[in-house]
């Protein structure tokens, strides 16, 4: 079974397509590493320019083989010869003069790549690929939407500092406020039987045994496992570590398959993960502006969520004012990522959902059909594009920050 | 070559009939939507402005800053925010709005606004990016000071007010029997001359009341002659006003915040004045380059101006100044207010009562502006008022909606679209595809498939 390269970022496996296709899809495998990289710096230095950040120095050693690797996972490239005929893997004496070639279907796909109007088919496209081809997206997407449970997957993020002041004699004292603050954070959603605490007590220390003795740090030890026994109860033995949950979770998100937001502190946070699509062996009864269904297997139907502007507007316009109110306003305005979250969450909506939406939103109020006026405004960009708090990107910018007021 | 130059006047008529084919005597919009308030073009200095589709932001900022319904009550410190960045909020009317304002209130000394009962004066200012001390604005206040004609006021004030105590010599009657829109003849040598009044004795009587009133007797003595300036310019080496300063020469800037915070304000108050406004254009060109430090110096040192300190401003609540802002300057500036005790009682937040929001237009705000600058140009006194012509409906809206509503983006794009239009002869109406002609971005599509593949964008 092919192995899920660590990548995050989807659009890395587009920046591997259009390195290939401006080389009119043919690149010896001596060189291809490089195009690939020199196309990831690009993408780099595009993101960070729109979105004004500093200029990020990543040195993508190993992704562009990542890449090449996926892509030829998906059917997207495949390794050729001089005669332009594929390699097979059983014959050594023909990698010496391998080239990577993009097969129709990576063509397809690379002539897709001009116009952004385009990213929603290719979401969809690759969607339908990472299903298809690593059993994994599946699995991960049934043990978040069972039949018979709550919607929903927490995973606590409980900073190392906060227990810091523990020294390493002290770890009963320090597993007792490792369970105390998760429950506090867990109890609000889940409703867990005495036990599971008594197994995540059990569990962190018997790691910290284990990894005190090795020289870990205790608090580093405790964060780990309070978020690894988590990903245990939930996806059963699917994800072995932290990495491998958080590549298919932020893959799954950008595909709008998934979705999460962190509640709470800096130090203290759940993760709630809640799923924006379905699978089923059937064909379900669905309203069909609503839902978008694409094949995710053999016999396997995977729905996305996919609502209209048209029917949606009013529902969408009530839970932006809602969460405008909630959401911290300290120079007056709202950060767009805490309104995308907390709309996203109450409404089960991928997030390029909420910024097609939004912009919707925006659009109609300034012809005043929408009850509400919509200002955007930006601020000091943070470091790097963390995770989750993407601006929203219009023609003439990107804005992070919100201010809504109602007209009536 | 000595060749003679053809006159200025038969260029300006020439080019006025490239525009009658359309119903104009010239292009209506500016070339770049910039605002130059010295300038005499009235497409540039800000004087063809529509306060009625900015009613409501004028309506805040005249009871929220102005204080209109009790002025003696009104906030310190108030921000005028624009809408967008530092790239996109700039053109979106504020400098259009605060120039209105400024007129609206200079021009009988806030007689108006207050019915009689708050003489004040506004003044504006717009620092240049880099002058990031607050003494480099207190210089360009008194500057504005002049440049309004407030120290003039001053002057004629102080001067009615000496005649009328008990002055012995020359025609005081005449003086009495002055009306206030007659002024101006109290600055009058001749006048003042033909009446018997000696004018070195009427600087002395000046500078005796300032004095009294607690001002320096040089800054009393200079404001007599009318020559503030020309003080203000002997405390620089180079003898100039302009920004930057010479290296070192700094006894200018060491005073400065003296001069106007105290000095000027004193002077203003004997005149009879009961309060000023100070606009500050761009507060982020004047903390773009500054550090956490600075910033942090800078607000406590205004928040101490303004709230705590011995300068007059603040001592006698006589000034409030409006910065304008926008969310970015506003959270780098947010920290600073809190350390300086800015931030409990005035704090630059959008949703605090003395913050007033200058939003991107809707898109029937926007035609109307469009409207108005036609209206200065169009041909045909018989058209409907406010009409469009020469463009369709469809035509604006397609602009407007092309330019995201954003003033000073539709009133350039117009301004390329009319000079486009002068080159065509049989054109008279300016219809949408036309306007979609000249905005569609060819250069775009001419560049290589490959170069416009931008996967951030997808």
């Amino acid at each position: 079974m092919p192995k899920i390269c660590t990548i995050y970022e989807v659009r890395y496996f587009y920046v591997g397509l259009a390195a290939l296709g401006k080389h009119q899809g043919l690149v010896e495998d001596s060189k291809v590493e490089l195009i690939i990289r020199e196309e990831l710096i690009r993408f780099n230095r595009q993101r960070s320019q729109r979105h004004n950040l500093p200029q990020r120095n990543d040195l993508f050693q190993y992704t562009p083989r990542s890449i090449l690797f996926e892509l030829k996972e998906y059917g997207l490239v495949e390794a050729v010869n001089n005669n332009l005929e594929p390699v097979l893997t059983a014959n050594p004496g023909q990698e010496f003069n391998k080239s990577w070639k993009l097969t129709s279907e990576g063509w397809r796909l690379y002539q897709l790549l001009a116009d952004p109007v385009n990213s929603a088919v290719l979401r969809e496209n690759f969607t339908s690929l990472m299903f298809r081809t690593f059993p994994e997206f599946s699995q991960f997407l049934k043990a978040l939407r069972p039949p018979d449970k709550p919607n929903l997957i927490g995973i606590p993020i409980i900073s190392h500092r906060e227990f810091e002041q523990f020294s390493a004699e002290e770890t009963e004292q320090a597993v007792a406020l490792a369970v105390s603050l998760t429950a506090a954070l867990m109890q609000p959603h889940f409703k867990f039987e005495e036990k599971v605490y008594h197994a995540l007590h059990q569990e962190l220390k018997n790691n910290l045994e284990v990894k005190l003795a090795k020289g870990k740090p205790l608090g580093t030890v405790i964060e780990t496992g309070l978020a690894l026994f988590f990903l245990k109860y939930f996806f059963k033995g699917l994800f072995q570590n932290e990495i491998r949950y958080e590549t298919i979770r932020t893959r799954a998100v950008f595909l709008g398959i998934v979705n999460y937001w962190r509640e709470g502190s800096y130090r203290r946070t759940l993760e709630l993960l809640y799923p924006t699509a379905f699978l089923s062996s059937e064909r379900e009864v669905v309203i069909e502006d609503e839902w978008q269904c694409l094949l995710a297997g053999e016999g396997e139907y995977l729905y996305i969520y996919n609502p209209q502007w048209h029917d949606f507007a009013p529902a969408f316009t009530a839970a932006l004012q809602q969460a405008y109110l909630e959401v911290p306003r300290p120079i007056g305005y709202a950060q767009v990522a805490d309104l995308r979250d907390r709309v996203c969450y109450k409404m089960s909506l991928a997030d390029h959902l909420f910024d097609t939406f939004l912009k919707q939103a925006i659009a109609a109020s300034q012809k005043g059909e929408l009850g509400i006026r919509i200002y955007l405004d930006s601020s000091q960009a943070q470091a790097k594009p963390l995770l989750k708090r993407a601006p929203l990107e219009l023609k003439d910018g990107v804005f992070n920050l919100i201010r809504i007021q109602s007209l009536k | 070559m000595t060749r003679l130059i053809t006159s200025r006047k038969a260029l300006e008529e020439y080019h006025k009939q490239q525009y009658t084919h359309l119903g104009l005597s010239d292009n209506p919009f500016p070339v770049d939507a910039i605002i130059n308030r010295k300038s005499p073009d009235p497409r540039v200095n800000g004087s063809i402005f529509t306060p009625e589709i900015r009613q409501g932001v004028i309506q805040d900022f005249e009871s929220k800053l102005l204080g209109k319904s009790n002025p003696i009550e009104r906030y310190r410190l108030g921000y005028l925010w624009s809408q967008g960045d530092q790239a996109l909020g700039r053109g979106v009317g504020k400098t259009a709005l605060l120039s209105y304002l400024q007129k609206q209130v200079n021009l009988d000394w806030g007689e108006n606004y207050f019915q009689k009962n708050f003489p004040t004066c506004a003044l504006y200012v717009y620092p240049e990016p880099g002058m990031n001390k607050l003494e480099y604005i207190s210089v360009l206040a008194m500057q504005e000071l002049v440049a309004q004609g407030v120290l003039d006021s001053v002057v004629a004030n102080l001067r009615y007010q000496i005649l009328l105590r008990e002055w012995t010599r020359g025609e005081v009657k005449a003086v009495q029997a002055l009306k206030p829109e007659e002024g101006h003849l109290l600055l009058d040598s001749d006048w003042l001359i033909e009446q018997g009044f000696d004018l070195l004795d009427l600087d002395d009587g000046i500078v005796d009341l300032l004095v009294t009133a607690g001002v320096e007797e040089t800054f009393a003595r200079a404001v007599a002659a009318g020559e503030l300036l020309a003080y203000l310019k002997t405390m620089r080496k180079d003898g100039q006003l302009t920004f930057p300063a010479p290296p070192r020469d700094t006894l200018l800037y060491h005073k400065a915040n003296q001069l106007f915070f105290t000095q000027s304000m004193r002077t203003l108050k004997a005149a009879g004045y009961q309060g000023t406004y100070l606009f500050i254009d761009d507060i982020e060109n004047v903390i773009d380059k500054m550090g956490r430090r600075e910033r942090e110096n800078f607000a406590k040192e205004l928040g101490y101006i303004l709230l705590r300190g011995e300068y007059e401003a603040g001592v006698s609540r006589f000034l409030t100044i409006v910065l304008t802002t926008h969310a970015a300057a506003a959270q780098r500036l947010s920290e600073a207010w809190g350390l300086a005790g800015l931030q409990a009682s005035l704090p630059m937040s959008l949703d605090a009562p003395n913050s007033i929001l200058v939003p991107i237009l809707s898109m029937a705000e926007a035609k109307e502006v469009v409207k108005r600058y036609l209206a200065h140009y169009q041909l045909n006194s018989q058209l409907e008022e406010n009409s469009l012509h020469p463009f369709s409906e469809e035509a604006v809206e397609l602009l407007v909606e092309h330019s995201n509503y954003h003033p000073r983006e539709f009133l350039s794009k117009a301004h390329f679209i009319l000079e486009q239009a002068k080159l065509q002869p049989q054109l008279t109406q300016i219809e949408a595809g036309f306007v979609e002609w000249c905005l569609t971005d060819s250069p775009g599509i001419v560049n290589g498939f490959n170069e416009s593949i931008d996967v951030s964008l997808l």
